[in-house]
């Protein structure tokens, strides 16, 4: 057989609907009954997922922080914390504004947007322990003093 | 249809499954009333029989109600309908193709009349023809269905299934020459030794 015969044999198979088909009350019926697929509304309860996310990561780093904040008191911690909490704030309006450009979309993508605010969270908590570590190695000891 | 007029029909449609997802349910009618045609094509050409048609039809928009967050609007919601309908039209005749075939049989053979033994064959050779359509590698069956069985073009089918039009022309080549040797083997009495 060629491949000429074998176009043929498939074109023989485009046959033209014979019945008009009207399935919009039957359809509407079944939806009808149906959530509303997961749009904008659900999409929101994921963003607020991620920020509680988010918000969990900053309590892990809050920890450390706690500490950080007391150890760098002498060289100016709570400016540094001032300006990691800006940062983390700017961070994640832009995490928000990329949800909301996207408008909705499928389940790995709000993974991946969840976990790109909870990643955004244990940066700054790695950030804040790097700090720490080396504002401990630059306090003046008891018997240095 | 042409450009402007497409592009016109992918802003209403892409309207309508924004307004859906914001919970104004009424306004799937509108994508329903307007593919409705489109759909059952593609369900009665992969080989879903009549009385199913419209069983089929629902489904896919059912489905595709189900799954409109995940449509994505950089492609035409037409588009990605097509393909929809095409997998679930594909997974149905593969279900119930046997139960179909054995149901449809006794209409055919009882067909009495010049030309009836000739349609005869020609309904089988479509048959298997299309049961080898869905055994050969799916990529290169979409690609046989689209452009020869739909009379789609080239760079419709290179949009539908997300590649290069250089892929569908190699799948299709590839497709034709899979299609031959398995109608072949399977079935030499209708096939084969054929100029």
């Amino acid at each position: 057989m060629k491949y000429e015969s074998m176009e043929r044999e498939l074109r023989r198979l485009a046959r033209p609907l014979p019945v008009e088909v009207d399935v919009a009350s039957r359809v509407m019926a079944r939806v009808a009954a149906l959530p509303v697929p997961a749009g904008p509304r659900r999409w929101g309860l994921l963003l607020a997922a991620s920020l509680f996310l988010a918000a969990v990561g900053l309590a892990v780093a809050a920890g450390p922080g706690a500490r950080i904040a007391a150890a760098l008191a002498p060289h100016g911690a709570s400016v540094v914390a001032a300006i990691g909490g800006a940062l983390f704030e700017a961070a994640l309006a832009v995490v928000r504004a990329g949800l909301e450009a996207c408008g909705g979309g499928g389940a790995f993508r709000h993974a991946l947007q969840a976990f790109s605010a909870v990643a955004i969270a244990a940066l700054f908590a790695f950030c804040l322990a790097f700090l720490m570590r080396d504002a401990r190695r630059q306090r003046p000891s008891e018997a240095t003093r | 249809m042409t450009g402007p007029e497409a592009d016109a029909r992918a802003r209403e449609d892409l309207r309508a499954v924004r307004a859906v997802l914001e919970g104004e349910t009424d306004a799937f009618r509108e994508l329903v009333e307007r593919y409705q045609g489109m759909v059952a094509g593609i369900a009665w050409r992969t080989g879903v029989g009549r009385e199913d048609v419209e069983d089929v039809t629902s489904e896919v928009f059912v489905k595709a109600y189900g799954s409109l967050a995940q449509f994505r609007p950089d492609h035409p919601f037409a588009t990605w309908l097509y393909r929809l309908a095409m997998n679930h039209s594909i997974d149905h005749t593969r279900k119930g193709r046997r139960e179909r075939l054995r149901s449809e049989m006794p209409a055919q053979v009882a067909a009495d009349g010049p030309g009836a033994e000739a349609d005869l064959e020609r309904d089988e050779r479509g048959e298997l023809v299309r049961r080898a359509l869905d055994a050969i590698d799916p990529r290169y069956g979409n690609a046989l269905r689209l452009v020869y069985v739909e009379g789609r073009k080239v760079e419709e089918a290179a949009a539908i299934l997300d590649v290069p039009e250089g892929t569908i022309k190699t799948r299709l080549m590839r497709g034709r020459e899979a299609l031959r040797r398995m109608l072949e083997r399977r079935h030499p009495e209708h096939f084969g030794g054929e100029g």
